[in-house]
Order: structure tokens, then sequence, then C-alpha cells
């Protein structure tokens, strides 16, 4: 091995660190972003007008700024409004509530997806709004957004470099800091790279996973051969019958 | 046409071929072209400053406030005011060359320009290749603070967060003074400033006129006066071998000293009055 790739993996304790930090950010950003989509998506179906104005106003404010500046706005400036929070904090805040607007979309797409029959059909059988929702509207809801959500998961990880902004030691802030200190950038980046991979393919391995598991019939999801998954049989999910 | 124009280049080259003999035979040529450089060497940059009726300055106009191009593009700055005073003393116009730190030394060997400000560090290796005229301004890495804050020297800090910029050495200083805080490692200084500001970062370590300057425009910080590295005297450059030129700045900086405007010039931007002495405290 040359003295480079020696050099730099002398540096692999930081750089696992680092890579810890930002899995921890990344699933407590995630979190949060659950949070605010289910919250904001419910508030987007109220039936109050203020509920759904204040959702709206979220969505499209959030979803149409820079992440960036988001994150520069709860670190640098919320400070002088009397709100300091660590960078950490600060990070996980900017991302979750940013992702949160996409999966607020996202599942507002789901819901709707979900055909108006099961909620009637809820109703006949004298189920309670909130039991319609939480026991026939939610599963099926979720089944289908299932894929696009693990892509905001996925969103989160990558979304936590810029973080290296307001000075959060996570891996991408960390691999900068040591190439400034061994300009052996080839090196540096090309191991950070290969980091980021084994965390964004742990992390959907693991959600493909969960998703066998949450999903009867499976999920039907399209996947290289390498993967457990690739035994799921084509999914029977129920058919709407147009009448 | 093409055949004459064969035909000139083959005379030039003829020439040539007979001039480069001229030049390799030793003898009359090769003695009058030494003492024509033997004359140059003795007249000095402020003859030929006095003839040309211009001096030509170089600052580093990317560096605010020591140089920086004004709203209109003309080079305005510490450096530059200074520089205005040099002209005005010798009774010429100014010509202000833009440089960087990298070319300082290049352009006074090349004679691009007579003189080289840009805050030049006074050092061995640099004056085995230029001459420096005595200092006009020194500086240190000092920390820049929130006034409410309570820090007054590095002895309060441990524990508390450096702001500094990737790659930059200024945290070392303290581990060196072994004194452990935890640093926070930014994309630019502006970034690290804007921390201390906002309370997110406790100090900046970095270049005390630099510091002093940011302190001017953001009045809710300041800059302590402890010098956590030896002080550095920054001096005019100029080509190395002319006595008389060095002497003839070395006194105009004297009167500038002499005469407060140094000070004043520094104050006006910088906002304080210069932290350091300019001659060593023995």
């Amino acid at each position: 091995m040359s003295y480079q790739w020696r050099t730099v993996f002398e540096y692999l304790p930081e750089f696992l660190d680092a890579m810890g930090l930002t899995l921890w950010i990344t699933l407590q950003a995630f979190l949060l972003a659950l949070v605010c989509g289910l919250v904001a998506a419910l508030a987007r179906n109220s039936r109050w007008v203020m509920f759904r104005l204040l959702a709206g106003a979220y969505v499209e404010v959030i979803r149409n700024t820079p992440v960036l500046l988001q994150i520069f706005v709860v670190f640098f400036a919320l400070p002088s409004v009397g709100v300091r929070l660590d960078a950490v904090t600060a990070g996980v805040v900017a991302i979750g509530v940013n992702v949160g607007a996409y999966l607020c979309e996202v599942f507002r797409a789901g819901i709707s997806s979900v055909a108006r029959g099961q909620g009637e059909a809820a109703q006949v059988l004298g189920l309670s709004p909130r039991q319609t929702f939480a026991s026939v509207i939610a599963p099926q809801a979720l089944r289908n957004v299932y894929p696009a959500t693990v892509n905001n998961l996925i969103q989160v990880l990558l979304g936590t470099s810029l973080l290296t902004a307001i000075a959060v030691p996570e891996l991408t802030g960390v691999a900068t800091v040591i190439n400034a200190r061994t300009l052996l950038f080839v090196q540096v980046f090309a191991l950070t790279l290969l980091l980021y991979l084994i965390l964004s393919n742990a992390l959907s391995f693991a959600a493909g996973l969960l998703g066998r598991v949450m999903f009867k019939p499976a999920l039907d999801q399209a996947r290289p051969g390498l993967w457990p998954l690739r035994r799921t049989r084509p999914s029977a999910i129920p058919v709407e019958v147009s009448s | 046409m093409k055949q004459s124009k064969t035909r000139i280049v083959s005379v030039a080259v003829g020439v040539l071929a007979t001039l480069s003999l001229v030049g390799c035979t030793p003898g009359t040529a090769g003695d009058s072209s030494d003492a024509s450089f033997e004359s140059t060497a003795t007249s000095s940059a402020l003859k030929t400053v006095l003839e040309r009726g211009t001096v030509r300055v170089g600052d580093c106009l990317s560096f605010a406030p020591f140089g920086f191009k004004d709203e209109s593009g003309e080079p305005d700055g510490y450096d530059v005011d200074i520089a205005k005073r040099l002209a005005e003393d010798l009774g010429v116009k100014l010509e202000v060359v833009d440089t960087t730190s990298a070319n300082r030394i290049p352009n006074l060997q090349t004679d691009k320009v007579d003189v080289v400000f840009c805050n030049f560090t006074r050092n061995g290796e640099r004056a085995r290749e230029i001459d420096f005229t005595d200092p006009y301004v020194v500086a240190s890495q000092a920390l820049l603070v929130h006034k409410d804050s309570g820090i007054s020297s590095a002895q309060d800090l441990p524990g508390k967060t450096v702001a500094t910029v990737k790659g930059s050495t200024n945290a070392d200083v303290l581990k060196d003074l072994g004194i452990d805080v935890k640093t926070d490692e930014y994309d630019t200084s502006q970034a690290a400033i804007l921390a201390v500001k906002q309370g997110q970062a406790d100090t900046m370590i970095e270049d005390s006129n630099f510091l002093a300057y940011q302190a001017k425009l953001n009045p809710a910080l300041e800059v302590t006066s402890d010098a956590l590295v030896p002080l550095e005297y920054n001096a005019f450059g100029v080509k190395q071998g002319d006595q008389v030129w060095v002497n003839y700045l070395n006194q105009f900086l004297f009167r500038l000293n002499a005469s407060g405007e140094n000070k004043s010039l520094y104050n006006k931007w910088f906002g304080v009055d210069p932290t350091y002495p300019l001659n060593p405290q023995y």
C-alpha cells in the first residue's frame, strides 16, 4: 500500500467517529421529518381552513428555499431572537424540518392513493374517523409511499453533508479538514465516498428488510439479485373495481 | 510575396547568427556590456522614479482594509493611503499595481514595481531575496471576542469554543500553550466571525489587524490585546541592493511615524490605535 493510503488510513478512527455522527444526525433528523411530514399531511387534509393554510405555507416556504440557507438561518440567525442551538441540534432541526415538507407531500399523495371506498366501508362498519385512519387508510397509504419515504431517508443522509458549513464534524466536514491537513484529496475523498456508499446502502438495506417485515404481502421491489428481497412475489394489493 | 517573406526570414536568421557570434567573442563588446550593467546598478530607483515622474507601488487590492477597490474601482485602503503619502512626498504621480502575496518578490525582481507594501512580513528567507525597510505596521495573532464575553487573554480560554477556518493552523497556537479548547472549523473566516458574533463560538484566532478591522465593522465585537505569537513586523519590500532607495523610504517612514500620521491612518482604517509598538521592547 502506498504511503498516501497509509497516511489516510491513520485517520480512520476520525472518519469512523464522523460516520457515527452522520448516522446519528440522519436518524434524528429523519424521525423529526416523519413527525413534521405526518402532522403537515394531516393538517393539509384537515377540515379546518386554518390548519390547511398553515400546512400549505410550511410546505411551500420550506420546499422552495435552499436547505443550506435554512441551515444558516437556524444556526446563525435564530440566536438573534434568543434561540441558540448547538451546531448538531441546529442541523437536525433544519434538515428534519426541510425533509418534513417533502414527506408531507409524499404522505398526502399516499393518503389520496387509498381508494375512497375503503374509508366509506370503514365508516359503514362503524369505525370512528380515528380508527378509520389508523387501521384502514394509514397502513395502505404507507405501503404505497414506502419506497418514496426511503428515498427521503437517503436524502437526509446525503443532506447532512451540508452541515460542514456550520462546523459540524460529520463525515464531509471531517474529510475536508483531513484533506486540508494532508492535501491527499484523491485518497481522502475516495475513502469518504466509499463510507457514504456503505452508509446509504446499509440504510436502504435495513429499510428493505423492515418493509419486508412490515407489509404482508411483501412489497414488490425491484432489487439486484444480491439482495434478500429478490424472492418477493408479485404483490396482491387490493385492486379497485371500477363500477 | 511568399518568396520575399522567406527571404526576409532568412536574412533575419543570418543577422541573429552573426550577432550571437559577436556576443560570444571576448573583448570590447563584453567589456562595454559589463560597464552598462554597472551603471544601472548604481543608479537608484529613487532617481528613476523622480525622472519618470511616477512611483509604482505594489499593493494587494484583495486584502481589505490594507488594499481593496472601492465602489468606482479605484484602489483604496490603509496601504493605498500610505502609497499616496509617499507619492506626495516624492512629488510624483502614484501608480498602484495590484499584487498578490505570491508575486510580491517576483514583481520586485523583474522591476514591475518600485516598492511593495502588501502587509509584507519581514523574515530571513525573504531578506535573502529582497531588501526591507523599517516596519510600518505590526501584527500578531489575537482573539476576537464578544464585548461582554469576559475573555481578555488566552488564559481565559480553557473549555471554550474557538472558531477557526478549515486548514488554518491558528488554533495550534493554543495547543502549544497547553490550553485545551474545542475547535469548530468553518469554511470561511466570515462564517467564523459570524459564529462569534452570534454566540455560537466564544472566540476566533486570526491576524490582529484583520480582526481589528472586523471589530470595527461589528461594534459588538472586540480584539484582545495579548499577542499569541511573536510579533510580525511588516514593512515595504524593495529590490535587493538599492541602499539609496531604502534610505529614502526609511526616512519617509520615520517622518510618517513621527508626525503621528501613520497612527491616524491606522485608526482611520482599523477603528483603534495600533496595539503593538513599531519597535520591539527589550
